[in-house]
């Protein structure tokens, strides 16, 4: 068939008339893909924010928190305070370094026999404003007060958030440890909760130095069965937008398909098999880049959410692509059939 | 544009359509195709338009510079049987597809579109929903969309089968008056339309019938 000469900006115009109109029959369909790319990135969103609360609360009970000591609690080792403190600079480690028991006192604000740890101001930085951390098992009623030490001198304290099981310090209190120390008993890391336990403990564990040649081990005071990240990273949900897309293609192909009395009046019009084509593909461009637009607005939107921007908007995209396979996939056949039998297909 | 049906056949499977039909569709003029339904008219309407390919014969349309070619589908402006239509447009966007095919651009589309409308009596209804408007205002709309083009063939399939008396009588008004140069084929059984139309071609009796000026 000879071709029309439409003109593509007036092809683009149809376009958006066939599908932004309220009354359009495509219309209910654009307000789909609003809320699948939306609502596809807001779901995400909810199932990372669930992780996020599943990690930390598994933190909170020791997952990823490691103490590197002596294989043999018999024979005490003597860590390198450097090569622990300088874990905390390695990808994945929130905060590492040594700490130190340091014996128990009484102290009369806090109860008898507190246990006294010094520790690294790399594995808790807040003691570098302060001159004692209290645990938050010993007092809770005010963030900030003065504490009288068993020396006799007062000093600043502040107390401590729940520090997760592992740390054991939520019934001590935390000094500075002394710059001239250069070895410790034990080093204690806290990983990102969303590393990935089996690379990075062995990880920190190569990279700690003990002065002398006993063996290091190290011990978590959580035992995990299933990784949530893994868990997480496989679950069947990860393939929603493509899922999405490919509703939303068929929902547009179905209208496209009730709509062919429509379409004729296109090919009776003297419009060609190829521009009707183009058309259903321009349309088709408008709904799914809808539905992109919908998932990236979203995702900037939902600022309070642990999901990747990039990422989200990405899966929009694919999301949209599939969307606009599957829609002319099934409608190819509208615009190769007969003008005068798509007329009378009411 | 003259066309010329030359021995012209028609089967679906063993079921025949029509057999070695001859026609002439003059230019210029209104023709009504009549036949009782089956017999062929939307089918031989889609042959000479190009879409549909005839099992034996020839359509041949002839240019005012006596050139003859094969029907083509570009040459053609289809007003369907009862309403296509864009529902949620206008009037007016219905009615500029048309032009808009032929490379109008737009402010030339809206001039001939509202001129077609005009020569239908539908100037006023321009802006209107085309869902809002009755049976007889759209097959109007059918008709101005047909005449926004140049195109030098306008075929009408039954168009008056989804209209009451008093459309019917409106639209053979309608044609009785059409001003326009392109040759018009009207398929109906309608006697109104028949009447209307300026000749016709009887497909049930295969011949030429003429009836020059038949109001």
């Amino acid at each position: 068939m000879p071709a029309d000469r439409w003109a593509t900006s007036a092809l683009v115009r149809e376009a958006v008339c066939n599908v932004a109109s309220w009354r359009a029959r495509l219309f209910p369909v654009l307000i789909l893909a609003v809320l699948m790319g939306a609502g596809g990135v807001a779901f995400a969103a909810g199932e990372a924010l669930s992780l996020d609360h599943q990690v930390v609360e598994l933190q909170a009970q020791g997952r990823l928190v490691i103490d590197i000591t002596s294989v043999d609690p018999k024979r005490p080792v003597a860590i390198d305070r450097t090569s622990c403190e300088a874990l905390s600079t390695q990808p994945d480690v929130t905060r590492a370094g040594l700490a130190v028991p340091s014996g128990f006192s009484d102290i009369g604000q806090l109860g008898t026999g507190v246990g006294i740890v010094a520790v690294s101001n790399t594995l808790f930085p807040q003691i570098r404003h302060t001159d004692v951390l209290v645990g938050s098992a010993l007092r809770a009623s005010v963030s900030d007060f003065r504490l009288l030490m068993p020396d006799g001198r007062v000093a600043q304290a502040r107390m401590l958030a729940i520090q997760p099981r592992g740390l054991d310090v939520n019934s001590a209190i935390l000094v500075g440890l002394d710059p001239t120390v250069t070895t410790g008993p034990s080093c204690r890391v806290v990983f990102d909760p969303h590393a990935d336990p089996t690379q990075v403990i062995g990880r920190a564990l190569a990279s700690v130095q003990e002065v002398g040649d006993q063996p290091l081990v190290a011990s978590t005071a959580y035992a995990e069965n299933i990784n949530p990240v893994t868990a997480y990273q496989h679950r069947p949900t990860r393939l929603l937008p493509l899922l999405l897309g490919l509703l939303g293609g068929f929902a547009a192909a179905m209208v496209n398909r009730a709509r062919v009395g429509e379409l004729a009046t296109y090919r009776l019009s003297g419009t060609s098999r190829r521009s009707l084509a183009l058309l259903l593909g321009l349309e088709q461009c408008f709904l799914a880049g809808t539905l992109a637009t919908a998932g990236a607005l979203a995702a900037l939107a939902l600022t309070a959410y642990p999901i990747s921007r990039l990422a989200a908007s990405l899966a929009s995209v694919a999301a949209a692509a599939i969307w606009i396979l599957t829609a002319m996939v099934l409608s190819i056949d509208i615009p190769l059939r007969r003008p005068t039998d798509l007329a009378k297909d009411r | 544009m003259r066309i010329e049906v030359i021995g012209a056949s028609l089967r679906f499977g063993r079921r025949v359509v029509f057999a070695d039909l001859d026609a002439v569709f003059p230019a210029g003029v209104v023709t009504a195709l009549t036949g009782p339904s089956g017999s062929g008219k939307s089918s031989l309407l889609a042959a000479m338009s190009g879409y549909l390919r005839l099992t034996r014969g020839s359509v041949v349309t002839v240019d005012d510079d006596d050139r003859r070619s094969s029907p083509k589908p570009v040459d053609v402006a289809w007003v369907p049987q009862g309403t296509n239509s864009l529902g949620a447009r206008s009037a007016l966007d219905n009615v500029m597809i048309g032009a808009l095919a032929e490379g109008d651009r737009l402010p030339a589309a809206r001039r001939r579109a509202l001129d077609a409308l005009e020569a239908v009596g539908l100037w006023e209804r321009a802006g209107a929903v085309v869902r809002t408007l009755s049976g007889g205002e759209l097959q109007r709309v059918g008709f101005a969309r047909a005449l926004a083009t140049s195109k030098p063939l306008i075929f009408a399939d039954e168009p008056s089968s989804a209209l009451d008396a008093a459309n019917t009588h409106l639209l053979a008004d309608l044609l009785a008056g059409l001003n326009t140069r392109a040759t018009v084929v009207v398929a109906t059984h309608d006697p109104v339309l028949i009447d209307a139309a300026h000749t016709r071609v009887d497909l049930r009796e295969r011949t030429l019938d003429r009836v020059d000026d038949a109001r």
